[in-house]
């Protein structure tokens, strides 16, 4: 909203420079997005927030100024329209739906002549950014940035039955508006009809085929009150957005109705040639009548933080407009019309705090305690985001709009049906992600496309799915890295970010959060993933997460130039295998015996399964089983492999002996010569 | 034969003399002291050859010369291994410029890194952190909040609907407010961060995913001024230790009365600049006493307690702290981005 300082001046006298009036109209609640100064005026741009339809204009700005200032409106004088000419007829105003419509005041006037508005109407316009037309429309424009009134004027030649009535639309009825769209109404939509059809949409905009031409002499000027979330309701049905819809459906005042009339009325005889005006029609079948609001003394102190015992609160509330009586604890207040914001007691504790000024209430510190509020998974969740950090991983933030068929080739273990947004920003990503791995692997390629040569990201994040009537939000642990892990040094090779390395920050992962039943076990029928380079991670039965190197085919598909190493955990169900009963083991008190085995096996038997084979057998001695080398070359024939796998040996009551030892390790050595054919070395 | 071990002894000082490493010194040590051809071994073995009267005596002599040789081998020793060990420093001494072996060196994300940050400054205040999801009802995202049907005031709130309007992508963090005070009775306070959603097009200041941050005080007796004094702390913990703010009335829904709050200047102190548009405030903040048609929505007794909240945006108090030109780099998750934020 454009003030005018010019304009204001016509009603109230001001001393303050307009900076001043910018800086207490902030402070008052109206903050003031610009100042702008012009040859010979300054305009003050206000950000009017939308409980406060009243100061869409100047004189809710003046209204505003006069109780901050204690200086006086000079109201535009109360327009007694001129009886020394001749009457026209009274023109036929009815309403038929009184909830939709409380008021609706009319006038006839004759003899119009539509002319160019003389200069300083023009000007005025002009300088709050309003383009002149001609004289009525400029009229009613003025008005409405004078008084925020929205007014119409209708040819009443063009009226059939020369009359308006405010009434739903009937099923089917159209119109053709006044920038020329033809519009299909329905019976939710407030209408102003003459006889036969809609020649308005009420408070929106009017029909094009009463609208005021060059030729029109005889009018019919329309001022009314619609009711707010139906003129809103309306204008986004119909996709309108109008001044008067604007003012509507935030609360025009249902006292200024006449008087904007009048006021445009006296304009039009004086500016528009008029010759003759009607008695002015007030159809009003609702009589507004202000709530009384019981205002507390003791309330304003305690939400306030301000002792109330000195205000001159009913003073205060009398130059904002309000009608106020003392009552026993405090006042019964009445609000005027224009303050539609106004129904409560807070609401009047507000106008008093922000009279008084926000900034001279104190400030306090009190204490106030807080029953505990509980929270999923809180701490697990911190404690994953710092040990991946502390690996040295790079936390992500990725956009959780997704596009179906894109990441389907990326989709792991949707939770529910895809969430689908009924208006997305962008029609290619209608869906809420189902997955991690899609954003993960955008960050990564977004990095190779800017020539980083090594990479490693995390993310921890809720994905989305719809089950049932209701949705599910769990939260999943993405990891994603290629390039070097740690870079060549002067002092020792590079490491590479690749399977094992991923990997030990996964057990590193399950390790930090005690998940102790955490398994991994060969991946076959993962698409996404490089056949032979990706695991399953397991907790008993269920998958819990995959790692592995993502599919060459599909990483080319990419375009990645790089090998691109991934990891996704359902972080809830990792989180259910925390061991949170773990306690105290006694330490071990005499020393433990190893004894290393060294052999070759078929390149198929895994380390886990050679592992579990021995400690199917149950040694009680046996402590940890442990892999402290594998070997494939030139002196081993292609298909078999040599590991070298360390039994580590403890008796709780007494030190083994070597020879003990060597008969454990030999047990452990035949069942694996058995069952796998191992050639020991 | 005293004589010959007086030119033993001779002969051992000067040969000492010429030892300077650890081999030597073996040699040295054997030549005199070996069990076998020890040349005091050899002066024992002679012992047979001289009559009974005299051999106790000499054997002393040789005894005592064996234990001088042996005590000066010791300081020999000594005195070669240190000689070693000078001789070893200087051959592995480091050009300590060199550098270290480093450490892989992770970031938490920036927006969370501040997200963390306001959470630790009310969290020493007292306050619980809160949850709610981010796919929410019209009840608890506008209706419990005051937000009337058709009201204007969601038009600030460009809104995301899913299921044909039955959901929504929460615009704000508030419905946790609801959520909270339905399940919690008072006294309580709150602070819930999290993710929220506006159909705003991407661009340099704007992008339809952001974070917010939620405050909630209730309890008998709290006052615009404790929310006043609340704000304060908290300005000059996480921007500057002499921050002041400034509270302007304002309109949300769901309190009454309502505030923007503005922190003064971080960068300029109060005295204008390109930062605070010349105004020496930033505004940081909406906040406001809880309404009471909130309170009813949560059956909380309105005339018993009375609260406030707040809210922020995290995304903005980051890219004012940091200066960060487009709101987009914090999707776009390129690591030199990302690696300059490693403070936390
Ligand atoms: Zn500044």
């Amino acid at each position: 909203m454009k003030i005018s300082c010019n304009w204001m001046a016509d009603l109230i006298a001001l001393d303050e420079p307009p900076d001043r009036l910018a800086a207490d109209l902030s402070m008052l609640g109206l903050p003031v997005d610009a100042v702008e100064r012009l040859p010979n005026d300054t305009l003050i741009e206000i950000d009017v927030t939308a409980n406060r339809p009243d100061c869409l204009s100047h004189l809710g700005i003046a209204r505003e100024l006069s109780a901050l200032y204690h200086e006086p409106l000079r109201l535009p004088a109360p327009a007694a329209l001129d009886a020394g000419r001749d009457a026209a007829p009274t023109p036929a105003i009815a309403i038929e739906d009184p909830d939709l419509c409380a008021r609706f005041c009319g006038v006839r006037i004759t003899g119009v002549r539509v002319a160019p508005s003389p200069q300083w109407l023009q000007d005025r316009l002009l300088a709050v950014g309003q383009r002149p037309i001609n004289n009525l429309v400029d009229i009613t424009n003025y008005i409405l940035l004078e008084l925020g009134h929205p007014l119409h004027a209708y040819d009443f030649g063009k009226l059939a039955g020369g009359c308006l009535i405010a009434r739903r639309a009937r099923p089917g009825e159209t119109i053709q508006t006044l920038d020329g769209r033809i519009r299909a109404l329905t019976p939710e939509m407030l209408v102003i009809a003459d006889a036969g059809q809609p020649v308005g949409i009420a408070g929106v905009m009017g029909g094009a085929a009463s609208e005021v031409a060059d030729t029109t002499t005889d009018i019919l000027l329309e001022s009314a009150w619609f009711q707010p979330a139906s003129v809103r309701r309306t204008a986004r049905a119909l996709e309108m957005r109008t001044e008067a819809s604007y003012r509507f459906e935030r609360g025009a005042d249902v006292a200024m109705a006449p008087i904007a009339l009048q006021r445009a009325a006296r304009l039009i005889l004086e500016l528009a040639g008029g010759a003759a005006v009607s008695p002015v029609v007030d159809v009003c079948p609702r009589p507004w009548s202000p709530p009384a609001i019981a205002l507390r003394r003791e309330r304003i102190g305690r939400l306030v933080g301000i002792s109330a015992a000195g205000l001159p609160v009913g003073a205060m509330l009398r130059r904002l407009g309000f009608e106020v009586e003392a009552a026993p604890d405090g006042w019964l207040v009445r609000p005027p019309a224009h303050r539609v914001d106004v129904s409560l007691e807070v609401d009047l504790i507000e106008e008093i705090a922000r009279l008084h000024g926000y900034d001279r209430i104190p400030s306090t510190l009190p204490l106030h305690p807080s029953r505990p509020v509980s929270r999923r998974l809180a701490g697990e969740k911190a404690a994953a985001r710092q040990f991946l950090k502390e690996s040295g991983l790079q936390e992500i933030l990725t956009p959780n709009f997704a596009s179906l068929p894109r990441d389907a080739d990326l989709l792991w273990a949707p939770d529910g049906e895809p969430v689908r947004v009924d208006n997305p920003l962008d029609e290619g990503e209608p869906f809420l992600r189902q997955g991690l791995l899609p954003g993960m692997v955008a960050a990564l390629k977004f990095n190779e496309n800017n020539y980083n040569a090594d990479v490693r990201l995390f993310e921890v994040a809720a994905v989305y799915g719809r089950r049932g009537d209701g949705h599910v939000e769990p939260v999943r642990l993405a990891l994603g890295a290629y390039g070097q892990w740690l870079p060549a040094h002067w002092s020792a090779a590079g490491v590479p970010a690749d399977f094992v390395r991923l990997k030990g920050v996964v057990e590193g992962l399950c390790d930090r959060l005690n998940v102790p039943a955490a398994a991994f076990d060969e991946a076959g029928d993962a698409a996404f993933l490089q056949p032979g380079a990706a695991a399953w991670i397991r907790l008993g039965d269920e998958v819990v997460g995959y790692i592995g190197q993502l599919n060459e085919l599909l990483a080319q598909k990419l375009k990645f130039k790089r090998k691109v190493f991934v990891a996704e955990l359902l972080f809830e169900r990792l989180a259910a295998g925390i061991d949170r009963a773990f306690a105290f083991r006694t330490l071990p008190r005499y020393p433990f015996v190893d004894r290393d085995m060294s052999f070759v096996v078929d390149i198929g038997i895994s380390f886990s399964t050679i592992k579990m084979s021995v400690i199917e057998l149950k040694m009680p001695e046996l402590a940890e089983v442990k892999l402290v080398d594998l070997y494939r070359g030139a002196d081993i024939p292609p298909d078999r492999k040599a590991m070298n796998v360390r039994l580590v040996f403890q008796h709780p009551e007494r030190t083994l002996t070597d020879e003990e030892a060597d008969r454990l390790r030999e047990r452990a050595a035949a069942s694996l010569r058995k069952r796998f054919q191992a050639q020991f070395r | 034969m005293r004589d010959d071990l007086a030119r033993i002894m001779d002969g051992f000082e000067t040969e000492c003399g010429a030892v300077s490493d650890e081999a030597a010194y073996g040699l040295l040590r054997e030549r005199y002291l070996s069990r076998e051809k020890g040349l005091l071994t050899l002066q024992l073995k002679r012992l047979r050859d001289l009559p009974p009267a005299e051999r106790p005596a000499f054997g002393q002599e040789v005894n005592q010369l064996k234990a001088a040789i042996e005590t000066r081998l010791e300081a020999l020793a000594q005195q070669v291994r240190l000689a070693a060990y000078q001789g070893r420093l200087e051959k592995e001494r480091l050009d300590v410029t060199l550098p270290g072996f480093p450490v892989a060196r992770g970031t938490l994300h920036p927006i969370k890194q501040v997200e963390a940050e306001i959470c630790g400054i009310f969290e020493r205040m007292g306050y619980v952190i809160a949850e709610g999801p981010e796919i929410e009802t019209d009840f608890f995202n506008f209706g419990a909040l005051n937000f009337p049907p058709d009201h204007p005031a969601r038009d600030a709130q460009d809104t995301f609907f899913i299921g044909g309007g039955s959901f929504l992508l929460r615009t704000h963090t508030s419905p946790v407010q609801i959520r909270t005070m339905q399940t919690v009775a008072p006294p309580l306070k709150v602070i819930a961060p999290g993710k929220v959603y506006r159909k705003d097009t991407p661009d340099a200041t704007h992008f339809p995913i952001f974070h917010q941050i939620e405050g909630l005080v209730v309890d008998e007796g709290v006052s615009l001024a404790d929310l006043k004094g609340t704000l304060e702390h908290f300005a000059r913990e996480c921007f500057a230790a002499d921050a002041r703010i400034r509270l302007r009335p304002s309109f949300f829904p769901f309190v009454e009365p309502g505030a923007e709050v503005d922190v003064s200047c971080f960068f300029c102190g109060g005295s204008g600049c390109r930062i605070c548009k010349g105004s020496g405030w930033i505004e940081i903040l909406g906040a406001g006493m809880v309404h009471p048609n909130v309170f009813d929505a949560c059956g909380v007794d309105s005339e018993r307690y009375t609260g406030f909240a707040f809210g922020m945006g995290i995304d903005r108090v980051a890219i004012l702290r940091y200066g960060v030109p487009d709101i987009r780099m914090f999707w776009e998750n390129d690591v030199r981005f990302l690696n300059q934020f490693h403070r936390f």
